[in-house]
């Protein structure tokens, strides 16, 4: 796709490309939220209470008198 | 007395809201369709986070809706 | 590059009508005879083919992308804010022991900060309550429509008057009466007598086991 009708599809028409600005932020937001939140899981591995709740159900291990 | 003949022109203003009359609303019909649909991708935008419409929409999106099912189990929220 | 422009600027030439017409807007602008510069040589080969253009486009269309990613994030920041908290919920709901409540007794709990009469009524009182006529009641509703298991009514212990809490077993109907301004409520919990417009409000509740959950 050369320069010029990418020019024309997207932003000839204020209308389109204000249109493409906005679909485009909605699929954006829901990456966004999602990838941000795939790495704070990772960053946190062990802390989360996913990790707690797996480990307390496998009978706590002692940590209870702390 | 004589007879005035000289008429008046005879005009009639079309129908009109400012400067929006019904020819040129029609004109600019396809551009008013795209901004439509523009302010409707921008209002898709800003309930993006509502519960209702996730419910209601997002989450039957085809291939990406599961990212707006909340799989929090039942135990951990907090009602 | 330098050279170029040096070598462009020397190499004016007499504009000629459509060879240049790139440069120029206007038709009258194609027949002026003035000696304009000659750009050809500065010009870029791609020069037509919108490529800055598209790059700046992009670049402005980013920043809307980003901006109204952000400004619903707070907007949505501000909006959750004044949802209730996780601890107003908890408090949202009320657990009624109906094993502790007799036959024939009132109980009020409070329940987001208002009044909820539970009633465990007798069969009489069911019948009673049954056998009202539609006709005579300011607010028809039946007796089916106010409770879900017929020996339990519960319903918001709130008059629909003027918002006062009604006294049990009072009254001429043998149900709640309201001593602001003489409101009559039956054993169901109905507008019977006096300024109230609407039956007593039931909230949303539902039976497990021996427990009911107001909320």
């Amino acid at each position: 796709m050369s320069f010029s009708s990418i020019y024309k599809v997207f932003f000839r028409r204020n209308a389109v490309f204000v249109g493409t600005v906005f679909a485009s932020a909605f699929v954006f937001q829901a990456y966004f939220d999602s990838s941000i939140t795939k790495w704070w899981e990772s960053h946190n591995k062990g802390k989360l209470w996913d990790d707690v709740r797996l480990k307390l159900e496998n009978g706590g291990d002692g940590d209870d008198d702390e | 007395m004589g007879i005035a003949y000289n008429t008046r022109i005879n005009t009639r203003i079309a129908p009109h809201l400012g400067k929006l009359s019904l020819k040129n609303l029609f004109t600019y019909s396809p551009t008013l369709m795209l901004w439509g649909g523009a302010s409707a991708a921008g209002l898709l935008v800003f309930i993006e986070g509502w519960p209702l419409f996730r419910q209601t929409f997002f989450q039957k999106i085809p291939v990406f809706g599961s990212h707006w099912v909340d799989d929090t189990p039942e135990e951990d929220k907090p009602q | 590059m330098l050279s170029q422009i040096i070598k462009s600027s020397r190499a004016t030439s007499l504009r000629t009508v459509g060879r240049t017409a790139r440069l120029s807007t206007t038709s009258l602008a194609n027949k002026s005879t003035y000696r304009t510069p000659n750009f050809d040589d500065v010009l870029r080969k791609d020069g037509a083919s919108d490529r800055s253009r598209v790059y700046t486009y992009f670049m402005v269309g980013s920043l809307g992308l980003l901006s109204s990613a952000g400004a619903k994030s707070t907007v949505e920041t501000f909006i959750s804010s004044m949802s209730a908290s996780a601890d107003v919920l908890a408090m949202a709901k009320v657990e009624v022991e109906l094993n502790a409540i007799p036959e024939g007794k009132n109980v009020v709990v409070k329940w987001q900060g208002k009044p909820v009469f539970i009633r465990h009524r007798t069969p009489h009182e069911i019948q009673e309550a049954n056998a009202v006529e539609m006709s005579v009641l300011k607010d028809p509703q039946t007796d089916a429509d106010r409770v879900q298991k017929p020996e339990w009514l519960i319903m918001l212990g709130i008059c629909t008057h003027l918002g006062c809490v009604p006294i049990g077993e009072s009254g001429d109907f043998g149900g709640w009466f309201c001593p602001c301004h003489g409101s009559h409520y039956d054993i169901s919990g109905r507008i019977r007598k006096g300024p109230a417009p609407l039956n007593l409000e039931i909230p949303q509740y539902e039976f497990d086991g021996d427990k009911v959950i107001v909320g």
